[in-house]
């Protein structure tokens, strides 16, 4: 990779800045409702879901 | 035998340069996954999908509706707007990153317009020196792109490049807080370095 490539890619890398990101417990709630073993995070929260939804997102 | 694929769950055999081999989900491209959501309402490519964008999507919506609650019911939502709406992908259309960032920018439009009440305060004196619509969309896509693209890392590349490049260490503290060698540090900042660039550069052509 060309040393200017490179810098373009470290510049793009600072202007995202790191992303705030879901909780782990989310992440894995959330898998474990789209295989249909859990209930997905806002049905945890006992939040209302309706409408067509992937396997499990009930 | 080009051009073929036979599927077997997870895995596809595939011809590739005279011989056949197995391409498993996670080498499948973005595009391929929104279509195998699309024609077999395939939960894996679904689950493979939310792997790859579920950050880059939390980012962007945690940006537009602040709350943290709020942003993960948002997120869900979008990722159930996915599912059902993949079949509307259309690859000619565009790259599939880019549909996935405006279902996520639609989904925390909603949720904006639900919360917000309608202004009925006098116009202000001065224009608004912040970003606008378009200018801030564009900002938004484009840390979409890179998120999406950072996540897309081996986990040990992600670490270094987060670490550099999010928290502004150095590659000697990068290496004391990883607990490896600094040359091994050089070693993957610049594989990283060079595998975002060409997945950048291939997201700036597609998109």
């Amino acid at each position: 990779m060309s040393e200017q490539g490179m810098r373009s890619v470290e510049e793009r890398l600072r202007a995202a800045g790191r992303a705030d990101a879901p909780p782990d417990s989310y992440g894995q709630l959330a898998r474990a409702a789209a295989l249909g073993a859990e209930p997905k995070p806002r049905e945890a929260r006992g939040a209302k879901a309706d409408g067509a939804k992937p396997p499990g997102w009930k | 035998m080009n051009g073929m694929a036979i599927d077997y769950g997870q895995a596809a055999l595939r011809a590739r340069a005279g011989r056949l081999v197995f391409v498993s989900l996670s080498d499948r491209s973005d595009e391929e996954l929104l279509e195998l959501v699309a024609s077999r309402r395939d939960s894996r490519a679904f689950d493979e999908l939310y792997d790859r964008y579920s950050r880059a999507v939390f980012a962007v919506v945690r940006r537009a509706v602040r709350d943290q609650g709020r942003s993960e019911d948002v997120v869900q939502e979008a990722f159930t707007s996915v599912w059902r709406a993949a079949a509307g992908y259309r690859r000619e259309r565009g790259s599939a990153a880019g549909w996935l960032y405006a279902i996520a920018r639609n989904a925390a439009s909603d949720a904006l317009r639900q919360r917000r009440p309608v202004s009925v305060g006098d116009p202000p004196d001065q224009a608004d020196p912040a970003p606008g619509p378009d200018e801030r969309a564009a900002e938004d896509f484009e840390a979409f792109q890179v998120h999406a693209a950072v996540d897309s890392l081996p986990p040990r590349e992600r670490d270094v490049i987060e670490l550099a490049y999010f928290d502004g260490l150095s590659q000697s503290e990068v290496a004391g807080k990883l607990g490896i060698p600094l040359g091994t540090v050089k070693t993957r900042t610049r594989s990283a370095l060079a595998r975002l660039s060409e997945r950048l550069a291939v997201e700036r052509v597609v998109g």
